[in-house]
């Protein structure tokens, strides 16, 4: 860590003019980030005459991750919300050299007096989940809402047209199933045959899609006030469902279908949805998109499973992600495809 | 073996969660070695059911392979059937008892994806069982987490 302090004070009195006697007065590695480092470290520096301290958060490429994209995705995600009524951390800086940190990173501000909560909990809400669930639908919303054109996210993200979401997201997620599972997935594999032979219908229009939208990847206060979203790593444009499907998925539930994310109802959430983003929810696609997480989910997990076993990356939350969310996900996926497939049979 | 292995992580774990966990300084190092405890835990468990759970994935996976067989005239992926369904484990390691899991998986997925080509009833009712056999054989792998407390 003292090398990583004093490296990035080196850059910070590199990058940020009129500033000196640069000093990383803490710095602490974050727990989880598995798709990069995070640290948090406070610095003490001459600005003007003036002692500043200010926090900083930095986000890493590791070398092995649960999920391959490039930096710049989540920087410019953040750089088009901050500001509006979708709540994130100001982006400060985007580094692809090497010689700084190693490997690529960004800086973005501390958002202090915040936590986020764990995802596998029944409860990590108490009595703030109705307020928080209540925010958790309305930012879905305004994300989906806001043009990618005028917040400057079609100039670095690619615009499928509406007819070709379903299979861009497919096509991109069966790829990485066949190139890192660890061993034959029938449950997986029977489930993207079913979401090719029933594809969804177009999204009325094209959105920002979070990608990673659910409980865990938020920062909020001890009055429930959501201050953050977080973790835009797998930001596109696509299907505004694909959010949705994702952050009612019920592995963020404890398996519980009806309560996304253990908070407020789902049903009261796509109602507020509705409201927020301007749009109605189509329940054919959400059932096709709903499945869709699900094969999402493994795809990332066996990523993390190959990860971890190849040694690229010990972290142990790789293991855990590729055992344990495998396995749950996999049986959450088992019986979604033994009911659909009884439906089709009675039909 | 006495303790054996399970108790053995079980114990290792209880230490790490209740004595070394809470003296480490910072977030990171601490959520790390809660969560290899948290994998301890889970080892634990698998560590007695492991080979169970693939000698019952194996036994259910070979009835509809050979069932299967039935229902399909290819020649190579009768082949494909005919030699999964026969397979053995050549001992009762869980490397070997995996290298026939996974040859007969493999297996169940051409199968399935045949049968759900034939578009007819029989077809139908074989990618039904085919799916209730997976959501049990997926049932049998998850872990036990420990308690919320």
């Amino acid at each position: 860590m003292d090398e990583i302090r004093q490296r990035f004070a080196r850059y910070l009195a590199a990058r940020m003019e009129g500033i000196t006697d640069v000093e990383i007065v803490t710095a602490a590695r974050l727990h989880g980030g598995a798709s990069r480092e995070t640290y948090r470290l406070r610095a003490r520096y001459l600005q003007e005459g003036a002692t500043v301290e200010r926090g900083f958060v930095l986000r890493r490429d590791p070398t092995g991750s649960l999920i391959e994209t490039e930096r710049d995705v989540e920087y410019n995600a953040y750089r088009a919300y901050h500001g509006t009524d979708v709540p994130v951390p100001e982006p400060l800086f985007l580094e692809m050299d090497g010689q700084w940190l190693d490997r690529p990173f960004f800086v973005m501000e501390e958002i202090t007096g915040c936590t986020a909560a764990p995802p596998f909990q029944p409860d990590p809400y108490g009595p703030l989940r109705d307020r928080i669930g209540t925010q958790f639908w309305n930012i879905l919303g305004a994300i989906h809402r806001a043009d990618p054109a005028a917040r400057g996210l079609t100039r670095c993200l690619d615009m499928p047209a509406p007819a070709d979401c379903w299979r861009q997201a497919l096509d991109y997620w069966a790829a990485v199933i066949d190139a890192d599972a660890l061993s034959p997935q029938p449950i997986v594999q029977g489930a993207i045959r079913w979401l090719r032979r029933n594809p969804p219908p177009a999204p009325p229009r094209v959105t920002v899609i979070h990608g990673d939208y659910r409980t865990g990847n938020f920062l909020y206060d001890d009055t429930g006030t959501i201050r953050a979203v977080l973790d835009w790593e797998m930001c596109h444009l696509g299907d505004p469902h694909e959010d949705i499907a994702w952050a009612a998925d019920p592995l963020w539930a404890f398996g519980d279908p009806t309560r996304a994310g253990t908070m407020i109802p789902t049903e009261e959430g796509l109602r507020l949805w509705t409201q927020a983003s301007g749009m109605a929810v189509n329940p054919e696609s959400l059932r096709w998109w709903q499945v869709f997480a699900m094969v999402k989910g493994l795809a990332i997990w066996l990523s993390s499973s190959r990860e971890y076993a190849t040694g690229s990356n010990r972290d142990p939350i790789l293991a855990f992600s590729g055992w344990f969310c495998t396995a749950a996900h996999n049986r959450m996926l088992a019986e979604r495809l033994r009911d659909l497939t009884l439906e089709e049979c009675a039909a | 073996m006495r303790p054996e292995a399970d108790h053995i992580l079980l114990g290792a774990c209880a230490e790490l969660s209740a004595s070394i966990a809470p003296a480490l300084p910072g977030d990171y190092a601490t959520g790390t070695l809660n969560l290899i405890g948290l994998m301890m835990f889970m080892v634990a468990g698998e560590y007695d059911r492991a080979a169970d759970v693939r000698h019952a994935d194996i036994e259910a996976m070979r009835v509809l392979l050979r069932d299967g067989l039935a229902l399909v005239h290819d020649p190579s992926l009768r082949a494909t059937l005919e030699a999964a369904s026969a397979a053995t484990p050549a001992s009762l390691r869980i490397s070997a008892l995996d290298a026939v899991h996974d040859q007969m998986a493999a297996a169940i997925i051409d199968l399935h994806a045949a049968v759900e080509a034939r578009h007819d009833r029989t077809g139908e009712a074989l990618a039904t069982r085919i799916w209730s056999a997976l959501v049990d054989m997926s049932d049998r792998h998850v872990p036990s987490l420990p308690s919320p407390t």
